[in-house]
């Protein structure tokens, strides 16, 4: 029976997780390593929601690691065939909210999980206006109008 | 929860956020810098000229140009792949695109990758990276350096159109002539190096078949950019 690892969200709520699921997160792995993950591992500034979608993520791509190498003859460098569907499951995971998206970037960010970050960032700003950028980012806008008009002005046709 | 507060982040996660954005899509990352001052001077920064891929900059903005001097500069691999394949293809100068082509195979572009398997067949027959790929993954990265729709023209130097007609005449007679799967209709006018066969076909026919798209579709830059002069 493989080795459990306990997280303890900021709530304090506890989730037990397989150790190769739990070694997907890099910070997690360097814990494991120096032998300190005794007694579950508090993660203060990983609410129990985000967590929840931390530990899908990391279990869905050790599963399709898993998978992949038993079909190692199909392998590819680019993992071609198993990109496909995990991509797809990719797109579906981070449909949520923008709050929970932004959540999930930081502790992908905390936990060191490249895969997850890039998803995240990358999807965050995909297709968005400007204005809603700013809404939603709480950004404020410190151009003049005509310093706008520039800097749009440069690439005119990305706002078309 | 906490609120979303994007300046407030630390300003290396704020680099790696507009960095992700670059690599994606431009489209999004030139809404990004628009928003406000910090954000342009995040979106201009090396690291963010080195994670573009010109290749997803629209071609008819007739801005990517501008773009690869700059990305050139911090060593973007998108540009040293555009550069190999112009000394290689275009300007004949083999050793020098063929060393370049490997930086940009180490730099982990995938164009690159394909375009040098295909490179080291025709350049030394060496089919070494062929098992690099998958039936799948080559059917993929493949059509994407052959059918890119940017403006691109044909290569038509003599060492390549010698390749092609060796390959009319020694490989494909190959192809049609291994029984490993049925040939399918193929019109001789339209398609002058049509290579059809059912999927199940052999693995040499499967790569003389893939060697025969690169040679019938594979193109080069217009653009001709002075790389010599930006070292």
């Amino acid at each position: 029976m493989s080795k459990k690892i306990i997280f303890e969200s900021s709530e304090g709520e506890s989730f037990e997780v397989d150790e190769a699921v739990a070694l997907e997160c890099q910070t997690i792995k360097n814990m494991i390593e120096d032998d300190c993950t005794d007694g579950g591992i508090p993660l203060a500034n990983v609410n129990s929601a985000t967590l929840t979608k931390v530990i899908d993520y990391c279990k869905k791509h050790v599963e399709a690691a898993a998978a992949a190498e038993a079909n190692a003859g199909d392998k590819d460098i680019y993992g071609a065939n198993k990109d496909i569907e995990l991509k797809t499951w990719d797109e579906e995971f981070v449909k949520v909210d923008q709050p929970l998206l932004f959540d999930l970037m930081l502790a992908a960010n905390f936990l060191i999980i490249p895969g997850l970050l890039d998803l995240t960032c990358k999807t965050m700003m995909r297709g968005k206006t400007v204005l809603q950028i700013r809404e939603i980012f709480h950004i404020k806008k410190d151009y003049t109008d005509a310093e706008e008009a520039e800097v749009r002005k440069e690439n005119a046709w990305a706002f078309e | 929860m906490a609120e979303m507060t994007f300046l407030d982040l630390p300003s290396e996660i704020q680099q790696l956020i507009v960095s992700c954005v670059a690599k994606n899509s431009f489209q999004d990352l030139y809404r990004l810098r628009s928003t406000c001052k910090s954000m342009r001077a995040l979106a201009d920064t090396p690291d963010v000229y080195s994670s573009f891929d010109l290749y997803k900059h629209p071609w008819w903005t007739g801005l990517r140009n501008t773009l690869l001097r700059r990305c050139y500069d911090v060593g973007n691999p998108s540009t040293l792949y555009i550069k190999c394949v112009e000394y290689f293809y275009a300007l004949q100068r083999h050793e020098e695109g063929f060393a370049l082509m490997k930086r940009a195979v180490d730099a982990g572009y995938e164009r690159a990758l394909y375009t040098y398997a295909m490179t080291r067949k025709l350049y030394s027959d060496d089919e070494e990276y062929f098992a690099r790929f998958t039936r799948e993954a080559v059917g993929t990265i493949g059509w994407l350096v052959r059918m890119d729709d940017v403006p691109w023209v044909p290569v038509v130097n003599e060492w390549f159109l010698t390749k092609k007609f060796m390959f009319m005449s020694t490989d494909r007679p190959l192809f049609y002539n291994c029984p490993c799967s049925p040939t399918l209709d193929f019109d001789w006018y339209l398609w002058h190096m049509e290579l059809s066969k059912t999927e199940d076909m052999c693995n040499r026919c499967f790569w003389i078949k893939e060697v025969g798209l690169f040679l019938r579709d594979f193109c080069c830059a217009t653009c001709f950019s002075p790389f010599d002069s930006w070292q």
